[in-house]
């Protein structure tokens, strides 16, 4: 039987996933890599309007991936964003298939 | 639309979520060197006023000085080292526990190395004192100090190869050769009390100051641009 590699067409629909819009991959890689993060320094990290960030977690949380806790440091709002194990389940099998799809896009990317 | 050109807005973002996660991670060292020189400027404070009106150094805070001979570091190494241990256990906790705006500390690979290198000297120092076997012996600066500039000069080294920052290597190679030049200071000074003073609180404001001022000139987040 020939198992021929899959096109990069094939590879790049199987990216569509919540995970692939970048803010959202942003949010999830932030979070894998720093277990809890305030929404500011998220918002500030990315670069993103406070509203075009809310609107990403909100799908995120939609999703499982994150959760949210609402709380108050000295008398002012502040939210924690924190990464459940579905969303890193969810970040580390999108992480396999970008590098395949960078790997057949340039061979060289190890 | 090619295709690398479709991923171009991911490939992005993860390079602001690299260029973060740098930033973030020279912030958790830099808030440790500011401990530590608070820890060294409250330490030295403590042995000097000790030494000076009690005749006692509770704190054996850093040549192994004491004016008990019965408490010098060859008399009693386990109290010597454990009393240590006290001022370690802010720098420790602060490595390991510290929150601030960016979280649970997460360590990579250049700053445990630099904490194990940290911890290695720390343990050689007083090794070295204990066998020296001497009270308030004028080596022993010369012993701290070298060992503080080694330390500092492999920390410029690693972190370097992490952040690619100049600054930052030029600025620890500064701090570590200002320890070296106080410990040979320190050593010709006559008075044990007043050496432990200068080297503790000079070391410690400049630990403290520098590690304030790195934070704003190059450690702070990157702006929305």
């Amino acid at each position: 039987m020939n198992h021929s590699p899959p096109s990069l067409e094939s590879l790049l629909e199987d990216l569509s996933s919540p995970v692939h819009e970048p803010v959202r991959l942003g949010v999830l890689m932030l979070l894998h890599l720093n277990p809890v993060l305030a929404f500011s320094t998220i918002q500030k990290a990315l670069g993103v309007t406070s509203g075009n960030l809310n609107t990403h977690l909100a799908k995120l949380e939609d999703e499982g991936f994150i959760s949210k806790e609402k709380g108050f440091v000295d008398l002012r709002p502040r939210t924690l964003v924190f990464i459940t194990d579905n969303g890193r389940t969810a970040l580390v099998g999108y992480s396999g298939l970008l590098k395949q799809v960078l790997i057949t896009i340039n061979p060289s990317v190890t | 639309m090619s295709s690398i050109e479709r991923l171009q807005p991911h490939i992005d973002i993860l390079e602001r979520v690299e260029k973060y996660q740098h930033k973030a991670e020279f912030n958790r060292f830099l808030l440790i060197l500011t401990i530590a020189g608070f820890v060294a400027i409250i330490g030295g404070w403590i042995s000097y006023i000790f030494n000076r009106f009690v005749g006692v150094d509770p704190t054996f805070f850093i040549f192994g000085a004491t004016g008990d001979p019965n408490l010098a570091p060859d008399k009693e190494p386990i109290l010597f080292l454990s009393v240590w241990l006290v001022y370690l256990v802010p720098i420790l906790s602060a490595m390991t526990f510290s929150t601030g705006s960016t979280g649970i500390i997460n360590w990579n690979k250049a700053y445990k190395r630099i904490g194990i290198l940290a911890f290695f000297l720390f343990l050689l120092a007083h090794v070295i004192i204990v066998l020296m076997g001497v009270t308030n012996s004028k080596l022993i600066p010369i012993v701290w100090g070298t060992l503080v500039c080694v330390g500092f000069i492999v920390s410029s080294r690693l972190l370097f190869l992490e952040t690619n920052n100049s600054k930052v290597r030029t600025g620890l190679i500064v701090i570590g050769v200002i320890a070296l030049i106080l410990g040979l200071l320190v050593a010709i000074i006559v008075s044990v009390e007043l050496a432990q003073l200068l080297f503790c609180s000079i070391l410690g404001v400049i630990l403290s100051f520098s590690g304030i001022i790195s934070y704003y000139t190059v450690g702070r987040l990157p702006s929305k641009n």
